[in-house]
């Protein structure tokens, strides 16, 4: 009998083991006195830990749980976890992505100290916004410059250059039902031509052009990089970067203006909203931490003395295309169906 | 009239239909009911509200996601094909001829399935790529070559990277059980090698050569990792998925494009499971094992054919190690190790790591124990036999579940923390909500995605151990817990080890099934090298992988180790099973 | 059928059936096992009797019917609840332990101290002859030796009853002649009440102090081998245990005639037999002469002129294959002492006269 109690204790302990028991490790580092919260964010993995470091400066009894992946997969990982969330604070994710969150309610209004200083454009005009901006991400094109030259190419200044044969075969772009970057360009093509049919025509003359819609949207500019494709439609962060990296790359501003999307922040929607969530909200519109984002992106929210990053234009306010977020928000599904129907199923095995 | 027993219900047999119902209500909820959520979001539109059929018409009705499910199926049937014959062949000469260095090929058979999947895309840009070594010349010393990677042809080399293993593994254990006696019958009766090929080899193996078509069939049906970085414009099912869940937010197109997925990979699976119904093995236990002869032609042959599929898998793993080590590729080949120091990359160093050794460690662990366990009570016993028979069914089942599909349906189903119960006003609590955001949710999508190969070498192994031990240990007295731990245990060992390493090889590369699933305190490397190679620190997403490989490979080298050491000792006893 | 007498009933089945839907396996099976006693289920395969045996070890459940062992009710007690010992044809020997821990595997379980179970696995290592290979593994023991592990494991604990399945069908005939005279002995030494399925007639009649016939999922008949051998009371048992002839005939009742064919046979009149005139005829091989030299032959009784097809060497006779000349195709066997056969200079397509002794004919109801 001791020993079938023996078994049976075994049999105990790999069912608790499977449902996790009392195992610090196991369940994370919880119990630890400080108030934590689980942030949700698609900024830059190199970028956050310099961002983070006056939050841990004053806030040292706030535990930041980061979950950093692309703008596709945190705003699914949202959407998918709607029942219960699991995030507390979105944190630097496109505002197309938001508008979508808060579609499906969500998202609670709040409106962080200091909301006054922010730019009227990067914020939800409602008196408590359902979200709140903090910079401006540009696409822009990445131009590999030896390999340009290997092929005879002229570096495309603008959209229109784009369209010319010689660059047949030289481009890709991201695929815009994969990723917001490609889907930027493309709502941006469709509001800044005459007519959204004048954009249908000018994409479809791209299409000619492009050797590969890729699924994310710093891989076009990754592979111009690589020299793997001379041209690669991406955006303006990427671009910059990398060619500080010491790669061969020139990041092309278009002379038309660039498609742009808001990075931004929200609350999200739970029984129990942590007073830290509202804090880290404050903190991330405040004027230190935007001078840290002006260290990386052109444009900000709120306004700082910070020059311009290397490589971006001198004005870069006024890059920005004509571009109505809730515009392309509404008519997403629409362009996008249209969009497969004239390119994607046309990619055929070669 | 007589004096009764008073003790008729035994205790071991009320024990053993407990153990029984509790693995069915595990398996149930780990396999079975996850599932439902999705079958429901596949109904409704994105507020939930039900539509019905909506999604599947408009899913048929546009071509560019049929042309997707045909991408598919071509892709599929290629990569089984050349999967199943590169495997077939590569197993034939392990088993079959006197090939030199055997061993050697033998422990390396697997090394490409210690690659990440997109470790392999990556390793095969370099190659293959518009500037890899290959279509560049070798930085032009010689006439270059340009395969056309992105597409078609990229997806196809990935997958029989991924799938010929696969097939492999499946071919060699069958090839394996052979009797010397019916070839040696047949060369009496003058049989040509090709006829002995055709008339004993073949039907001897037919069971395992369908298995391995299936397998590799639903394998690259659905994978997702090759095709998003190597797939170019060449779309398929998989891709499709993460371009409706992830790309648009649209979870019930995705959930619809997942049944889609589902239905050829059930199908298969029946085809299967309906042609295995038939099979008996052929194979007696008095059989005398094959011993090749010397075929100094056919050795050879063999050998070169072999090496040049190794040269192959070393190649892409020597460029990732190549591209882990240079600076910036092609135009600054300086080497350095400065990509091995992840802090500045992830954020985490070399948490995700960590984190994914220790993930796998617990999966090697929990999942044999729960494998081995569960084919245990559905071999061995006779209680509740329908119970029994689903329980069987239910472990087939994962193969079929894609990655993605795993990964959707378990944050739908473990993230809910009550069900409403239909028309009443009343919730029951999810008591394996509780698991969400746990290092456990991630170990139990990998226990259950690899679950279905583990499951079926536990039964094929405990089949081949006599019945009758058990009748004998209770009429013995002895309980069967004890049985298990003392004779059916050792027994089983070097299959119990095959299974461990097994998952711990597969939870080690896993993306698919978690990249939904991983907490936001628990990262892990896999989908960190997603992250890195998205992010363009292709150095460090090679370093990465670098690391995984290597730890695998120490892995099976340990592995390789202790059921050597194992078989020195049950050499006395001969073990039965492991020819 | 002997009884016997004072001797107690140490298992009793009563009325034991078992059916897979419509298809019975077993059938109304009644039988009484004495204590002491060595019985063995005889019988071809799919007659039911490995059944039989597993139902007594719980192995298998019946469909209907009890079964009481000792005085007590076990019909529905699990397997390790009931009280015997039990060897498989195939062994079962556990492969990775050695003879010693496969004879104490049992033992172990019990709370018994350790230097007990030495004793006791010791004792039975000598019991069986084992004593020194006790540490040696299945894989290194000799068929026969395995079977002996197999027996003095089954005995370890000591059982009341001993269950024995095909235990000598896998072992070559030199061995399996040996082993069943040791069996034998062990089993009368320690008085253990034994059951044993087999196929093998001779060692049923060579081991068992009494033997189950079994057909078709019932009970052919029941008895001692003499008994079995002497009177079978079915065609079945008469050409089951040893050779029979039959011939297929007409009985007349009255005056004890049979008819078969053209030829007449007088029967005994010492049984009656009391069924419908056409039945069989049957008669043992050796119950057979050859009376080929004698005169006057019209005088004698129960003759019939026959061919010889076949001869067959079978050591101290040989058994002739013979038939009717109106009747080639039925063939009947008679045997013959061999000098008889080489005296007499017989060969294949000679014409002799065979005689049936009378007092040896069987009749049988024919349901052929």
């Amino acid at each position: 009998m001791k020993k079938l109690f023996s078994f049976v204790m075994g049999a105990a302990v790999i069912g608790t083991a499977l449902a996790p028991s009392a195992n610090a490790w196991w369940w994370g580092k919880k119990g630890s006195e400080k108030a934590s919260i689980t942030v949700y964010t698609a900024l830059e993995d190199d970028q956050i830990p310099n961002y983070l470091k006056s939050f841990e400066r004053d806030y040292p009894n706030i535990e930041v749980n980061i979950v950093r992946d692309s703008t596709g997969i945190v705003t699914a990982k949202l959407l998918a976890e709607a029942e219960n969330p699991q995030a507390d604070v979105v944190w630097g994710l496109a505002a197309s992505s938001l508008l979508v969150a808060n579609d499906r309610g969500l998202i609670q209004g709040y409106a962080p100290k200091g909301l006054s200083n922010v730019k009227p454009s990067f914020r939800d005009p409602a008196k408590k916004p359902s979200w709140v901006g903090i910079d401006s991400w540009i696409s822009a094109f990445c131009v590999n410059k030896i390999e340009a030259q290997k092929n005879g190419l002229s570096i495309p200044k603008s959209w229109a250059d784009l369209t010319k044969p010689e660059y047949k075969g030289h481009i890709v772009m991201s695929n815009p039902a994969s990723s917001g970057t490609g889907y930027l360009s493309v709502a941006s093509r469709l509001q800044n031509l005459p007519s959204e049919e004048d954009g249908w025509n000018y994409l479809d003359a791209l299409h000619a052009n492009i050797a590969q819609y890729m699924h994310s949207g710093s891989k076009p500019c990754k592979a111009a990089g690589k020299g793997e494709y001379p041209i690669g439609i991406s955006f303006g962060y990427r671009a910059v970067k990398q060619v500080n990296m010491g790669q061969p790359i020139e990041a092309v501003f278009p002379k038309e203006g660039s498609g742009w999307d808001v990075e931004a922040n929200a609350l999200i929607k739970k029984d129990k909203i942590k007073p830290a969530a509202k804090t880290f909200l404050d903190w991330a519109i405040s004027p230190e931490v935007s001078r840290e984002y002006a260290k990386s992106f052109a444009i900000t929210a709120v306004e700082t003395d910070v020059p311009l990053p290397k490589g971006f234009p001198s004005n870069p306010e006024k890059q920005l295309a004509k571009n109505d977020l809730q515009w392309a928000a509404v008519n997403r599904e629409r362009i996008l169906a249209e969009w497969a129907k004239r390119y994607d199923g046309k990619s055929a095995p070669k | 009239m007589y004096f009764k027993k008073n003790f008729n219900k035994s205790f071991n047999i009320l024990l053993l239909r407990i153990l029984i119902i509790f693995v069915f209500i595990l398996v149930s909820f780990f396999i079975i009911i996850p599932l439902l959520p999705l079958f429901l979001k596949s109904f409704s539109d994105n507020k939930n509200n039900f539509i019905g059929l909506e999604n599947f018409i408009n899913y048929i009705q546009n071509p560019s996601l049929t042309q997707s499910f045909i991408n598919s199926l071509k892709v599929a049937i290629t990569t089984t094909f050349f999967s199943v014959l590169i495997g077939f062949i590569y197993a034939y000469a392990l088993t079959r001829t006197r090939l030199p260095l055997k061993k050697f090929f033998n422990t390396f058979s697997l090394f490409s399935l210690y690659i990440p999947p997109l470790a392999v895309a990556i390793g095969l840009i370099y190659i293959f790529g518009k500037q890899g070594l290959i279509t560049q010349g070798f930085f032009g010393t010689i006439p270059g070559f340009d395969i056309n990677l992105y597409g078609f042809n990229g997806i196809i080399i990935g997958e029989i990277f991924y799938c010929f293993p696969q097939a492999l593994i499946i071919l060699v254990s069958a090839l394996n059980l052979s009797d010397q006696r019916l070839y040696e019958a047949a060369e009496s009766l003058k049989a040509s090698p090709l006829r002995k090929f055709l008339t004993i080899t073949l039907p001897n193996i037919k069971y395992g050569l369908m298995n391995s078509f299936f397998i590799c069939f639903i394998l690259s049906f659905t994978d997702f990792g090759v095709p998003k970085v190597v797939g170019g414009n060449f779309n398929v099912l998989a891709t499709d998925i993460y371009k409706q869940v992830v790309g648009q937010q649209n979870f019930a197109m995705g959930a619809t494009i997942s049944i889609y997925l589902l239905v050829p990979s059930i199908l298969a699976f029946l085809i299967d499971k309906n042609f295995r119904k038939n099979e008996a093995s052929l194979i007696s236990g008095k059989s005398i094992p094959f011993k090749p002869r010397k075929n100094l032609i056919v050795d050879s042959i063999m050998f070169i054919f072999c090496s040049l599929i190794l040269i192959l898998v070393i190649g892409v793993f020597s460029s990732i190690v190549l591209a882990s080590l240079i600076k910036i590729w092609p135009y600054d080949i300086s080497l350095s190790l400065q990509n091995f120091r992840f802090s500045n990359v992830a954020g985490n160093g070399y948490e995700p790591y960590f984190n994914t050794v220790f993930m796998s460690i617990y999966t090697a662990i929990f999942g044999t124990i729960f494998v081995f366990f569960t084919a245990y009570l559905v071999e061995k016993f006779k209680p509740l036999k329908k119970i029994r028979m689903l329980i069987y069914f239910f472990s087939t089942l994962p193969i079929a579940i894609p990655g993605l599909v795993l990964g959707l349906s378990y944050i739908l189903f473990f993230n809910k923390p009550s069900f409403s119960v239909p028309f009443l006003d009343f919730q029951i609590f999810n008591p394996f909500s509780l698991l969400y955001g746990t290092m456990g949710i991630l170990v139990l999508a990998n226990i259950i995605h690899f679950f279905t190969v583990c499951f079926i070498s536990a039964t094929t192994t405990l089949k081949q151990i006599d019945k009758e031990f058990e009748e004998v240990s209770e009429s013995l007295k002895v309980p069967f817990y004890k049985t298990f731990l003392r004779i059916t245990i050792p027994l089983s060992l070097p299959t119990i080890l095959e299974i461990g390493s097994y998952y711990f090889v597969n939870s080690m590369i896993t993306v698919s099934a978690i990249i939904f699933l991983y907490p936001a305190k628990i990262p892990v490397s896999s989908v960190s090298i997603v992250n890195m190679d998205d992010a363009g620190d292709t150095a460090s997403a090679a370093a990465m992988s670098t690391l995984i490989v290597l730890t695998s490979l120490f892995v099976r080298l340990i592995y390789e180790f202790t059921s050597r050491n194992i078989s020195k000792k049950s050499s006395v006893w001969i073990n039965p099973l492991e020819t | 059928m002997i009884k016997k007498e004072g001797s107690f009933k140490y298992l009793e089945i009563k009325n034991i059936s078992k059916n897979f839907g419509e298809t019975f396996v077993l059938k109304n099976i009644h039988l009484d096992v004495f204590k002491g006693e060595f019985l063995c289920l005889l019988g071809p395969s799919g007659c039911g009797k490995t059944t039989l045996l597993r139902i007594i070890s719980g192995l298998e459940r019946q469909t209907n019917g009890d079964i009481v062992q000792d005085g007590l009710l076990i019909s529905n007690s699990p397997t390790e609840k009931r009280d015997f010992g039990i060897v498989f044809q195939s062994y079962a020997l556990f492969p990775n332990l050695n003879a010693k821990q496969n004879i104490a595997y049992g033992l172990e379980n019990k709370k018994i101290n350790k230097k007990e179970i030495e004793k006791r696995t010791n004792n039975l290592l000598r019991l069986v002859g084992l004593e020194k290979y006790s540490d040696q593994f299945p894989s290194q023991l000799s068929g026969g030796q395995q079977q002996r592990v197999a027996l003095a494991r089954a005995m370890a604990l000591s059982p009341g009853l001993l269950l024995l399945d095909e235990p000598l069908s896998a072992l070559d005939a030199q061995v399996r002649s040996k082993l069943r005279n040791e069996i034998k002995l062990i089993q009368k030494k320690l008085n253990l009440t034994t059951i044993m399925v087999t196929h093998d007639q001779t060692e049923a009649l060579s081991m068992a102090d009494r033997v189950v016939v079994m057909e078709r999922g019932h009970i052919a008949q029941i008895g001692t081998p003499f008994e079995l051998y002497e009177n079978p009371i079915t065609p079945f048992v008469a050409d089951f245990i040893g050779k029979m002839n039959l011939l297929k005939g007409k009985y007349d009742k009255k005056n004890y005639v049979f008819y078969y064919l053209n030829n007449r046979f007088l029967i005994s009149q010492n049984t009656e037999y009391s069924f419908l005139e056409n039945c069989l005829l049957g008669i043992r091989p050796e119950d057979i002469e050859i009376i080929k030299f004698r005169k006057n032959i019209e005088k004698e009784e129960n003759i019939l002129r026959v061919k010889i097809k076949e001869i067959t060497y079978l050591g101290t006779i040989f058994r002739l294959t013979v038939v009717l000349e109106s009747k080639l195709e039925e063939n009947i066997f008679v045997d013959v002492i061999s000098n008889q056969v080489v005296s007499n200079n017989l060969k294949i397509g000679d014409f002799i006269d065979i005689k049936l002794k009378k007092e040896k004919i069987k009749l049988f109801e024919s349901n052929l």
